[in-house]
């Protein structure tokens, strides 16, 4: 077959090595790119691999097979030397180091010299003795603390303590351990802690040693007798068995001696207890206190203070925060299922609340400016134009602040959730109900009678009263209102109230009209002793605070909490207009009513303030529009803008403007300072009000329709 | 060098249960050799004490030379030293009893045939040895008949259950050094070679076979002393039920050995059998009869995957079964029951044995024995809970333990690893063993003669942790 090399051959061409050979290009992976990244977009081969069958190799039976040998091999990482036999290739190099030798690693631990010891690792606790044992684990077990606790025994039983002693060549000596103990530590603990430990002593001696300690073991337990510990006793109890074994045998174990009389056995379950307890956080604290105190101890030169650092920090340790840290850990593991699920359901409810209260404020604020926004406007507005009581139309601004309270309620809740909570709003204060009632009404006058549910339902006992009362004949309304000073069963009312704004739909202006009629009694409560309409403002009028009640400030609050808050933005607008005012920057006699009308004060400010921006906005683009385009085209935009800004303002907030309908009349009646003070920007205001009524919500009853009408017109 | 980090000495592996003794190989994936670990002897007739002194330390040297005829009671012959050293080393069993041995027989077919007074025992008891020249012809048998080795020649490494004694394992050292003249020797923890073969530096070993159930944390290839939970519940217990539960209801189970013919009868009929005229010791007969309850255990038992429902329950398909004497039966609800007794052993035991009131189901033994471990150690503990021995090979016994663990009060995360391999499972601790006497790592490790020279016996104990 013609190769490749062939046909260049024919052609007489340069053999093609060097183009046919592409050295494998190994392009760098620019640095800031991630592998995967630049294996994607890399210049690349593809990553599918393309491998041409192979077929499978032929066997060889030129090449020699690989020769293995049974070697014997030496463990250099063995004490002894150990052979054992294995499989190696024969060419390879029999003196060769055994190959996993390299994978043995030993620990590194910092060792001590006892006179290091003497000198600075003392502590009362902890025998040299005990710390020699503590280090041999922590050597054996490779600082494997789980391990270091569970193997932790001091002194160590007889049985391993004497596979200590032939085997890891450092030998506890109970005599020494004693001696020292009593060099070491301080008189007063001495008593205690030879005590303590001199019968394990006597125990765990090995038995050829036994004979030769019993004597001064005993020795030190009667010293030790009137020092009326437990410990003691037992001891006193012990020597005498000790004895025994010590005469008896010659070479028993402790482990043959166990069946020998009960007594000691007894005994040893007693000299058992007296063994410590150490737990995992001593241990570990005394490993590092003692590597912490070698650190500073040996690297007390300056120029290592960075490394020396390091090493301290690496090596700190808080036993208390570590056996704290423990316990939590063990309280959160022991939770039964149900109190997992309590917890969860628990912080699922936080949760929920926590971000309820945020919409909740937001929506209350942005209520709250809505209402005031109205309040400002209703009487001098065609929303009083529309009513029929118009100028004797007075809105009580307390009303005015409850009605959002209320359907913020409301809507957090399902709606059958609504008797109780529409009640207890409604049932003390007749005027909060009377206020509501013109809100429902004019809600549902503004077109949103399906929406404003809410808004209905809240205003629901007496809204649904009024509404009908005032559409209806005064019979009727006496009906209702007695109906009101029962305090009627809020749902049936409020279907009702739902019910008759739906049938009324036609008549909506009148209704609404009486119903603000009627809300002008509660209003009236809070300002000005107006016509007392119905006998209920009379009681409203007594109690002039009821209007905070609404807010039910769970647990202690400060008046001041009740404050209605600025936003934060607007403090210094709303301090400079207080000055032009010549008001101060606090009332300087608090009282509840004072308060009342200072808050009213305030939100009318910050309401005004909002207003002025808008309207410069508005009167900006309408400028501009007007610059753009010709009289014909801009009056239509114009229109066009507002009608969309209105149609949008009542759907979205259909409760809003129904409160807003309700409340008006009683803004300026409010507003006595303000309004002598404002003077001037109230005629900007009076300019500015149609923009503003079609930006920011159909106002009353009629606007909506209004708003519709012109919309078609125009159209 | 071996592709794993394997480096292959022809280690021997040997692993003795208290009702499987498992040998081979190391370096290999399954035992060469599976036989009970239960002995038989014919008990000699009685002779006077100076012969039976004799015919003792005799079976012994005999057993040293591989030499098993010669041990019919009577022959004098030499008494070697190392025999002596035994003797003295196995002094803790009463000699009298020791006395009456004659032949031993090992293995499955030495045992199974009858044979008239033969009696037959398993030489542990609570993962201990007792019997240590029952002992001593296991490995007989293991070393020269099965395995058919020279122990000259290849290191040995034998597993121990986690809470052997100190005595027993330097009596292993001295065993494995004098008698069989092992050049190496090891002894490895079997919870640990357990987690090994899973795969696991850290686990909780749940060991459930026939004597008893154990659960052991493992620590980087340690065992945590302090975490070692144990009861004695395990497969034998159960087939005790069985038993017990077919004698109530009037069926008697006659194993093979008994039955001359037999012809088939229909189901829940008496059987239609002849039987052989085979008078055999009580422990024989007993040993028989629970092989056929454990074969009745492995075709027809099984757990329940959730909590006992007895609807559930009896919506089950039956299986049926036929007992070498020909009755037959189809088993519904009563297969699952006696499993059951894992999980509630204190509401479900019948007539309970007066140590086995305290029993408590395998859930909580587990969850015990992790919470006396360290509280940072224990969510490893649960995430691997490794589960070996023959009695948890019921179905459903792995998903019954998950959803048990699952249910107790506590925020772990429990995972369960039980290998779907019966040999696997069975043989669990062999194969940990199989594998790390065949690293190279390892090597170093061993107990050579030389060090056991210099040290004696006790060196097991620094070695062997």
């Amino acid at each position: 077959m013609a190769t490749g090399s062939d046909v260049r051959d024919i052609f007489q061409l340069k053999p093609a090595s060097d183009q046919v050979k592409r050295a494998p290009r190994t392009e760098k992976k620019p640095d800031g790119i991630s592998r995967e990244l630049y294996g994607l977009i890399g210049n690349n081969v593809s990553t599918v691999a393309f491998n041409n069958p192979a077929y499978k190799p032929k066997l060889n039976l030129r090449t020699k097979a690989v020769s293995w040998t049974w070697r014997p091999f030496v463990n250099p990482m063995r004490d002894d030397d150990m052979v054992l036999h294995h499989w190696q290739k024969t060419m390879t190099d029999p003196n060769e180091e055994y190959f996993f030798s390299r994978y043995n690693k030993i620990i590194n631990l910092q060792e001590y010299t006892p006179e290091e010891y003497t000198k600075h690792l003392q502590d009362s606790d902890w025998t040299m003795e005990e710390t020699a044992y503590l280090w041999d684990l922590c050597r054996r077990f490779d600082l494997r603390w789980v391990l270091i606790q569970d193997r932790y025994e001091w002194p160590p039983r007889e049985e391993d303590a004497m596979a200590y002693r032939t085997i890891a060549g450092v030998v506890p000596k109970p005599e020494s351990s004693a001696q020292a103990q009593s060099s070491l530590s301080s008189s007063s603990t001495d008593a205690v802690t030879t005590s303590g430990a001199a019968p394990s002593n006597a125990m765990d001696t090995t038995p050829d040693s036994i004979s030769t300690q019993i004597q001064p073991n005993g020795a030190t337990s009667t010293l030790s007798t009137p020092s009326t510990t437990s410990d003691a006793t037992a001891i006193a109890s012990l020597t005498p068995a000790a004895g025994a074994t010590s005469s008896t045998s010659v070479a028993t174990t402790p482990a043959e001696a166990t069946p020998a009389p009960a007594s000691v056995v007894v005994k040893k379950e007693e000299v058992d207890v007296v063994r410590k307890v150490r737990t995992m956080e001593d241990l570990k604290a005394r490993y590092y206190a003692i590597n912490r105190t070698l650190i500073r101890l040996r690297m007390s030169d300056s120029s290592q203070a960075v490394e020396k650092a390091q090493l301290l920090s690496s090596m700190a340790y808080d036993k208390n925060r570590e056996i704290e840290r423990k316990k939590n850990l063990e309280i959160l593991n022991t939770r039964t299922p149900e109190q997992i699920e309590e917890e969860e359901a628990l912080y699922l409810e936080a949760r929920r609340i926590d971000q309820n209260e945020k919409k909740i404020t937001k929506e209350r604020e942005s209520l709250l400016r809505l209402l005031n926004l109205r309040d400002m406007y209703g009487p001098g507005g065609p929303a009083s134009a529309g009513l029929s009581a118009g100028g004797s139309l007075v809105g009580g601004g307390g009303s005015g602040i409850i009605i959002p309270s209320n359907s913020i309620n409301i809507s957090s809740g399902p709606s059958s959730a609504l008797p109780g909570k529409g009640s207890t709003p409604a049932t003390p204060v007749t005027p909060t109900a009377a206020g509501s009632a013109a809100a429902a009404a004019a809600a549902s006058a503004g077109g949103a009678a399906a929406s404003s549910n809410a808004a209905s339902a809240t205003a629901a006992p007496t809204a649904a009263a009024t509404t009908t009362a005032g559409s209806g004949s005064n019979k009727k309304r006496k009906k209702n209102t007695k109906q009101t000073e029962d305090s009627t069963p809020a749902s049936a009312s409020s279907t009702k109230g739902g019910s008759s704004s739906n049938n009324r739909r036609p008549s909506n202006a009148s209704a609404a009209d009486a119903a603000t009629a009627t809300g002008n009694g509660g209003a009236s409560a809070s300002n000005a002793p107006v016509a007392a309409s119905s006998p209920s403002s009379a009681i409203a009028n007594a109690v002039p605070a009821p209007v905070k009640k609404e807010k039910l400030t769970p647990g202690a609050y400060l008046r001041s909490q009740k404050m209605t808050p600025i936003v934060s933005t607007k403090i210094a607008r709303v301090q400079a207009t207080l000055a032009q005012l010549g008001m101060p920057y606090k009332p300087n006699m608090p009282t509840a009513l004072v308060m009342a009308k200072w808050d009213q004060l305030q939100t009318n400010i910050v309401t005004l303030l909002d207003l002025k921006k808008h309207v410069d906005k508005l009167e900006n683009d309408l400028k501009v529009n007007k610059l753009r385009q010709t009289g014909g085209k801009g009056a239509n935009a114009n229109a066009g803008a507002g009608a969309g800004a209105g149609g949008a303002a009542s759907s979205s907030s259909g409760t809003a403007a129904g409160g807003q309908g309700g409340n008006a009349p009683g803004s300026l009646g409010l507003l006595p300072a303000s309004s002598t003070g404002l003077g001037g920007t109230d005629g900007d205001l009076q300019n500015t009000h149609y923009g503003v009524k079609r930006e920011g919500a159909p106002d009353d009853a009629s606007t909506t329709g209004q708003i519709k009408k012109k919309k078609s017109r125009k159209e | 060098m071996g592709t794993y980090g394997g480096d292959e000495v022809a280690a021997l592996v040997l692993s003795v249960g208290h009702t499987w003794t498992q040998a081979g190989y190391a370096g290999e994936d399954t035992p060469k050799a599976i036989f009970p670990t239960s002995v038989g002897w014919v008990e000699s007739p009685d002779q006077d004490n100076d012969d039976e002194d004799t015919a003792m330390t005799d079976a012994k040297d005999n057993s040293i030379n591989n030499k098993e005829d010669g041990a019919e009671g009577g022959q004098a012959v030499g008494v070697a030293p190392v025999a002596g050293t035994n003797g003295e080393a196995s002094s803790s069993q009463p000699a009298a009893k020791k006395k009456k041995r004659g032949k031993y027989y090992v293995g499955d077919n030495e045992i199974c045939c009858w044979k008239r007074n033969m009696e037959i025992k398993s030489p542990m008891k609570d993962g201990l040895i007792e019997d240590w020249d029952a002992l001593e012809q296991i490995w007989d048998h293991a070393f020269y008949k099965r395995l058919r080795s020279t122990p000259a020649e290849h290191p040995l490494i034998i597993t121990e259950s986690a809470w052997n004694t100190r005595e027993i394992r330097e009596k292993f050292t001295e065993l494995a050094f004098e008698k069989y003249e092992f050049p190496a020797f090891f002894v490895a923890k079997d919870a640990v070679m357990t987690a090994f073969a899973a795969g696991r530096p850290h686990a909780l070993v749940v060991d459930s076979g026939g004597d008893l159930t154990s659960v052991v944390p493992v620590y980087d290839g340690y065992v945590l002393r302090k975490g070692i939970k144990r009861q004695p519940l395990g497969g034998d217990v159960l087939s005790e039920q069985i038993l017990q539960q077919f004698q109530e209801s009037g069926i008697d189970i006659t194993p093979q050995y008994l039955v001359a013919k037999k012809s088939p009868v229909e189901v829940g009929h008496k059987p239609n059998v002849v039987l052989r005229d085979r008078p055999a010791t009580r422990s024989f007969h007993r040993n028989m009869q629970m092989r056929v309850i454990h074969d009745y255990k492995e075709s027809v038992c099984q757990v329940f995957e959730t909590a006992w429902d007895d609807a559930n329950v009896n919506s089950r398909p039956q299986k049926p079964y036929e007992f070498p004497d020909g009755y037959n039966y189809n088993f519904a609800a009563e297969r699952f029951k006696v499993p059951e007794i894992m999980f509630n052993p204190k509401e479900l035991l019948k007539q309970p044995t007066p140590e086995q009131e305290n029993l408590i189901g395998l859930p909580q033994l587990i969850f015990n024995s992790a919470q006396a471990c360290d509280i940072d150690f224990r969510p490893t503990l649960f995430s691997n809970v490794v589960l070996t021995g023959g009695n948890t090979l019921f179905p459903g016994f792995a998903d019954r333990l998950h959803w048990e663990l699952n249910n107790m009060p506590h925020s772990y995360k429990v995972k369960l690893h039980a290998p779907g391999n019966t040999v696997e499972r069975k043989c669990g601790s062999w194969l940990g063993g199989s594998i790390i006497a065949s690293l190279g790592t390892f090597h170093q490790l061993w107990i050579s003669r030389k060090e056991y020279e210099e040290h004696g016996a006790a060196i097991v104990n620094k070695k062997c942790l």
